[in-house]
């Protein structure tokens, strides 16, 4: 072990370049204290120079995950990754008759009986209709997702509009004359919500209406902004998305 | 093994194919990076069946995310292996915390003794640059931030663990980022 220094260096000054370049290093490292991290962090929000900074400094320390021998993971995970991002529809009585050939006829016909009649298991983390929302380049820009339950949307950022400064875009869904505002679509990542209760019957058949509108704007279903994009959902066959 | 590095163009095209939601695109993006973001995983948190569950969490936020990928600001894989990176020690910090509230948690994580980080430094298979610069920083400053990069210590945490004064820590950080960064970009 080097020899030890036991002067405690004071925490970084941000004003001094230098300084906001090591603290940038730390950073990334995940060893500044809260403060610090929190000062950091309010720069680094306004700062292109210190956003920069960072990356770079992901880049540098990256040498030390790329200096790792790889290891194949079991094939397992892949599978998993796979059923997760779409789980296969298999015949829910296929095991069942596998595990248990002793099982009488009579019993097993009343069993594929109730199989058969039964409808699909609603589940409020799959969708299985699916609306996509474009961009003005028409480029999809959101996934909106309707779950089997018809309780709720998830919707799910692509790459979203360019939207001017001080607007968002509303998801609306319209029924005959009446529409529901559902809520404002993300800027990332996935948002769930809720759909209203008197639509959940007929959520299949309603208009997916999105509109562009002030961002601070009072729910009005009679003064709704430009509508930028608008359409129906579609089912996605042969499999459902899990959330 | 051989230590290949997947080629950065084939990985953004890939990325930008999963964000047209492109499952085919996913699984070539899988094919040639998972070894290396297992690899990660593994070291952090030195338990396979943890690493398998956050490998898998790992490129389900890929697939949901990767329309944030942004190529002019990040190299594809420094952008994985962060995801990767935050998903593993994101895990141990939950883990961490468990503990301190549930000491009958039937995971017990161990910390490696001291020179653990030493024998696993010797395991690594290294290309010459990274290999050259790694070896250009000291033991301390090395270990040091290795177990904050990989095990998320903190400052505090450090001095404990290696039983050092906290100011020998921080010095230790500081010099070795500035002598890691001045060895892999000597143009600076």
């Amino acid at each position: 072990m080097s020899e030890p220094n036991p002067v405690n260096p004071p925490p970084y000054d941000l004003t001094d370049p230098e300084q906001r370049h090591q603290a940038a290093g730390e950073y990334v490292l995940n060893t500044l204290s809260e403060r610090e991290k929190a000062a950091f962090e309010a720069l680094m929000a306004y700062s292109h120079d210190l956003q920069a900074d960072v990356q770079q400094w992901r880049e540098h320390l990256q040498v030390l995950d790329s200096s790792l021998q790889p290891i194949t993971p079991p094939a397992r995970v892949w599978q998993n990754i796979e059923q997760q991002l779409a789980p296969k529809r298999t015949g829910p009585g296929l095991r069942f008759w596998q595990l248990t050939s002793m099982v009488s006829v009579s019993f097993a016909l009343a069993l594929t009986t109730v199989l058969l009649l039964k409808q699909p298991m609603l589940n409020a983390s799959m969708a299985d209709h699916l609306y996509v929302v474009k961009s003005e380049r028409q480029q999809p820009a959101w996934l909106v997702n309707a779950s089997m339950d018809r309780t709720h949307l998830m919707i799910q950022t692509l790459e979203p509009a360019d939207v001017p400064t001080g607007k968002v875009c509303k998801l609306w869904l319209k029924v005959g004359d009446q529409y529901a505002l559902i809520g404002t679509l993300p800027k990332s990542g996935i948002s769930k919500m809720s759909v209203p209760k008197w639509l959940h019957p007929e959520l299949l058949s309603a208009r997916v209406v999105i509109s562009m509108e002030p961002e601070n704007k009072r729910y009005d279903p009679n003064l709704i902004g430009p509508v930028v994009d608008q359409g129906d959902f579609m089912a996605i066959k042969g499999s459902v998305r899990r959330f | 093994m051989k230590s290949d590095k997947p080629d950065p163009q084939h990985l953004q095209t890939l990325l930008s194919q999963c964000r047209q939601q492109d499952n085919r695109a996913l699984k070539k993006l899988y094919q040639a990076t998972s070894a290396h973001l297992f690899a990660v995983l593994m070291r952090i948190l030195r338990n396979e069946s943890h690493a398998e569950d956050c490998l898998q969490q790992v490129y389900i936020k890929v697939w949901n995310n990767a329309g944030q990928y942004n190529s002019a600001i990040a190299q594809p894989m420094t952008w994985l292996n962060t995801i990767a990176r935050n998903q593993a020690l994101d895990w141990l910090r939950r883990y961490k915390n468990d503990q301190l509230n549930d000491s009958d948690d039937a995971l017990v994580y161990q910390p490696d003794p001291v020179n653990q980080t030493d024998r696993q430094a010797e395991q690594w298979q290294t290309s010459d640059q990274v290999h050259h610069c790694l070896k250009q920083l000291k033991d301390a400053q090395r270990q040091c931030i290795e177990l904050a990069y990989f095990e998320g210590y903190s400052h505090q945490e450090l001095s404990d663990r290696l039983q050092q004064p906290l100011g020998t820590v921080k010095t230790w950080i500081r010099r070795g980022l500035e002598r890691l960064k001045s060895c892999l970009n000597p143009t600076l």
